[in-house]
């Protein structure tokens, strides 16, 4: 008798095969990969729509197949809202940078926060603007070099890094909001669950929910891959802690228990 | 009813399903107007954070194949001029209302029509044209919004009503009627998941130059139909008028006084009001100018609308220019008494060497 | 020589004609417009008069002062109707100007032309300058309204003085409008209010009567 073949790994048929233009050792193909897989895991594909950043992942609509809408730089979670009001039964979800959310979508991202939006953003913090050349970003490290803080981003000149994920949590509309990253094999399931977790709310209608990835940029930073990898925990992760920020049903369920 | 509230209206009747906007004078009537109406009807209502926010709002209603709108005046509508740009280049129909107010900047809350230029010749970046519709009158407020809609959906753009604090602000009588019965246009294209089918992507991002170059040429293309088939315009009394008057919006109706005045006194008047400012009625105006000996061309700002109309009668008339700014606007008085000055002079026979 | 002449008398003639306000524009509507300082109710008083025309068949149009410069500070409005459709809906030759205080009637009094009206409330406006060919209609408005028991429906008094000088006839229809405003709040005010209206309306009749 021949044994059955066990399969043990399949790619999602929600990504498509086409190559990413990603460079070696970005996370931004990780985290494509695991929304292709919580959307496949809830079965979204065919009643979502995703919106699309201005950034890096500009072409993440050729990656993704799903329907999705471009947003002027910034604006993903206003024209999510505007989706998701017109059509409140789609799952919608926007995939952002850092530059595209925390410095000229500021005011999109936090009144979409604030409203308790029904959509979920992912949010991929790499410390820089990729696609215009490596310029600083508002989550620029203190000291980072850019090729706009060539002498290395100084607080009395450019102010410190905004961290998204503490700023947002401090409003009462979100539901859910998690930081993690995709630097190993071990963060990268943690990171799985938190976007399994943040889809969950807006399917259960609890409202907006956010993930912020911290990802490498090997490009940028001037590191080779496994190096950038290591320096999201040993440098960027001590200005941008692990965690959970906001989790609006486990302050209830705690209330409950109390 | 107000012209502003004629809009609210008008968009409930043509269907408008989501509504985004954000505060400003004078056309606050309207945000609050569908405030009001929107949610009880099971339509989308939502005060956005910023104009930018609002006309993105609008963008990814549009993209869902919703009915989809914005109103505001003009320092919010250069905001918008970012989405407008991204709408246009995306095909998507949205209707936009401009009640125009005194500018530039900050400018002041009074009636005016400097924006004339930013709806015209598309407003933000790029190579592309927003159909621009003027009304003159509450009611026009109302039966423009229900072709707003109808053009938006017919040819994927934008349509811009362009009014101004005076039409929005006047209340006069309106009646309440319902927009021609039409089909509604198919949107196979909008975004409503991708069920048994690959995902659409809605953008205006063509990064390789042959693609881009191509959807442009489809733009145009469709600017090209539009201006062939879409042109309006009202010709009041020029059949023998020997002076005619041009305005759009408030400047139209100061100029169909000044023509009745000059009529009653027996001399040869005309007004001709484009209804369409983008595409411009250059072949309606000038069949409607088959005596004039001169033009007149008023409006609530300084030379903008001018310019078409020296476009389109190739300068071949002379033209008297009225122009204000900052909330002025011409008088019947003043355009009675041009009028007058312009028909009599040839009567009197002044000896004017040729 | 003498054509020539001729010809300059012949261009001059217009001219002169431009001087007279009066001739340039032959009134083919009535052009009302309300002053007062904010509160005063100019701003209804002015709604009703234009709501009241189309009810009688008229063509009207009503255009307020609106946004900042109407808190706290003065308040008008126009109105203008006529059996012809209204083409500006802003006055530019006063019919009639109703100046509910000193302020307002500083601001228009330059509007007035031989042949309006100008009615004055003499309570808040105690001088006023020469206005030859103008019918004035000089009444303590907010006095009478205080009298006859509510201060705050001088715009009331003032709604009726206009129904009555432009010719409104409908009493039943006007004190339909004026029910339509005020008739759910307190029957007692309304009460109040329609004799106020009537006040006015007489005033107003008397005043154009004249």
């Amino acid at each position: 008798m021949i044994a059955t073949e066990k399969k043990v790994f399949a790619r999602t048929p929600v990504l498509t095969p086409k190559m990413t233009h990603y460079c070696p050792g970005c996370g931004h193909g990780i985290v494509h990969r695991l929304v292709a897989e919580a959307i496949e895991h809830y079965g979204l594909r065919e009643r979502m729509v995703c919106v699309a950043p201005v950034g890096c992942s500009v072409l993440a609509y050729k990656y993704i197949d799903v329907d999705m809408s471009e947003a002027a730089h910034g604006r993903a979670p206003a024209v999510a809202t505007g989706i998701k009001r017109a059509r409140p039964e789609l799952f919608v979800m926007t995939y952002q940078g850092d530059g595209d959310l925390a410095a000229i979508g500021t005011a999109e991202i936090v009144h979409a926060a604030n409203r308790g939006e029904n959509i979920s953003v992912i949010f991929v913090n790499n410390a820089v603007y990729g696609m215009t050349g490596g310029q600083m970003a508002p989550t620029t490290l203190l000291g980072q070099k850019t090729k706009t803080s060539p002498a290395g981003r100084a607080e009395k000149l450019e102010g410190p890094p905004i961290k998204v994920s503490e700023m947002l949590s401090t409003l009462d509309g979100p539901s859910y909001i998690a930081r993690v990253t995709v630097n190993k094999p071990a963060n990268i399931r943690k990171a799985k669950q938190a976007i399994l977790t943040a889809f969950g709310r807006q399917l259960d209608g609890k409202g907006f929910s956010l993930v912020e990835v911290l990802s490498p940029c090997p490009t940028y930073w001037r590191l080779p891959p496994q190096k950038a990898a290591e320096a999201v925990e040993n440098w960027m992760m001590k200005t941008f802690p692990l965690g959970v920020y906001k989790d609006k049903e486990a302050a209830d369920g705690k209330r409950a228990e109390g | 009813m107000s012209g502003n509230d004629a809009v609210v209206e008008g968009a409930i009747r043509a269907g408008v399903e989501c509504y985004f906007g954000y505060p400003i004078t004078p056309q606050n009537e309207i945000i609050a107007g569908m405030a009001a109406r929107l949610p009880g009807l099971g339509r989308a209502f939502l005060q956005s954070e910023s104009e930018l926010a609002a006309i993105s709002m609008v963008h990814g209603a549009a993209a869902a194949g919703k009915r989809a709108m914005t109103t505001s005046s003009s320092p919010g509508i250069s905001l918008m001029q970012e989405g407008i740009s991204y709408i246009a280049g995306t095909r998507l129909p949205v209707v936009i209302v401009n009640v125009q107010r005194g500018g530039p900047g900050l400018g002041n809350i009074a009636a005016a029509q400097g924006d004339y230029f930013q709806a015209t010749r598309g407003g933000g970046n790029g190579d592309y044209h927003v159909i621009v519709l003027a009304p003159d009158c509450a009611q026009e407020m109302l039966d423009l919004t229900f072709q707003a809609f109808d053009l938006a959906d017919q040819y994927r753009t934008p349509v811009m009503i362009l009014s101004d604090g005076r039409i929005g602000q006047t209340m006069e009588p309106v009646e309440l009627r319902d927009p021609p019965a039409k089909k509604r246009v198919e949107k196979p294209w909008a975004l409503t998941g991708a069920k048994g089918r690959p995902g659409h992507y809605l953008c205006s991002l063509l990064l390789p130059v042959p693609e881009l170059a191509e959807h442009n040429r489809l733009l145009q293309k469709t600017y090209r139909e539009i201006e062939r088939r879409e042109p309006r315009g009202e010709a009041y009394q020029t059949a023998d008028a020997g002076v005619v008057f041009i305005g759009y919006g408030t400047c139209a109706r100061i100029a169909r006084e000044a023509t009745d005045i000059l009529r009653d006194e027996g001399l040869k008047a005309g007004m001709f009001r484009p209804i369409t400012l983008w595409p411009f009625p250059n072949k309606k105006l000038v069949a409607a100018l088959p005596k004039a000996k001169a033009l007149v061309v008023a409006e609530m700002s300084t030379g903008q609308l001018l310019q078409d109309v020296r476009l389109a009668t190739s300068d071949k008339l002379p033209i008297e220019f009225v122009g204000y700014t900052g909330g002025e606007a011409p008088t019947v008085k003043e355009l009675v008494a041009i009028g007058r000055k312009l028909l009599q002079k040839p009567r009197n026979g002044n000896g004017r060497k040729k | 020589m003498a054509s020539v002449r001729k010809v300059k008398k012949a261009v001059a003639k217009p001219k002169r004609r431009v001087v007279n306000a009066a001739k340039v524009c032959p009134a083919a509507t009535t052009e009302i417009l309300l002053a007062g300082s904010g509160g005063q109710g100019v701003i209804l008083a002015g709604k009703l008069v234009a709501q009241a025309a189309i009810g009688e068949g008229y063509n009207a149009t009503y255009i307020p002062s609106y946004g900042a410069e109407v808190r706290g500070g003065t308040a008008h409005c126009h109105v203008k109707m006529g059996r012809r459709p209204i083409g500006s809906p802003i006055v530019e030759d006063a019919t009639i100007l109703v100046a509910m205080n000193e302020p307002s009637y500083k601001a228009f009094s330059s509007l007035l032309r031989k042949g309006s009206t100008l009615v004055v409330n003499s309570s808040l406006v105690p001088t006023i300058g020469k206005h030859p060919g103008v019918k004035i209609v000089s009444q303590e408005l907010t006095k009478i309204a205080a009298d006859m028991g509510s201060m705050r429906s001088a715009n009331m008094l003032v709604f009726g003085v206009c129904a009555g000088l432009v010719g409104l006839k409908d009493r039943e229809q006007l004190l339909g409008i004026l029910g339509g405003v005020l008739g759910k709040k307190n029957p007692g005010l309304l009460e109040v209010n329609q004799r106020i209206f009537e006040k006015g309306f007489e005033l107003g009749q008397a005043a154009a009567a004249e």
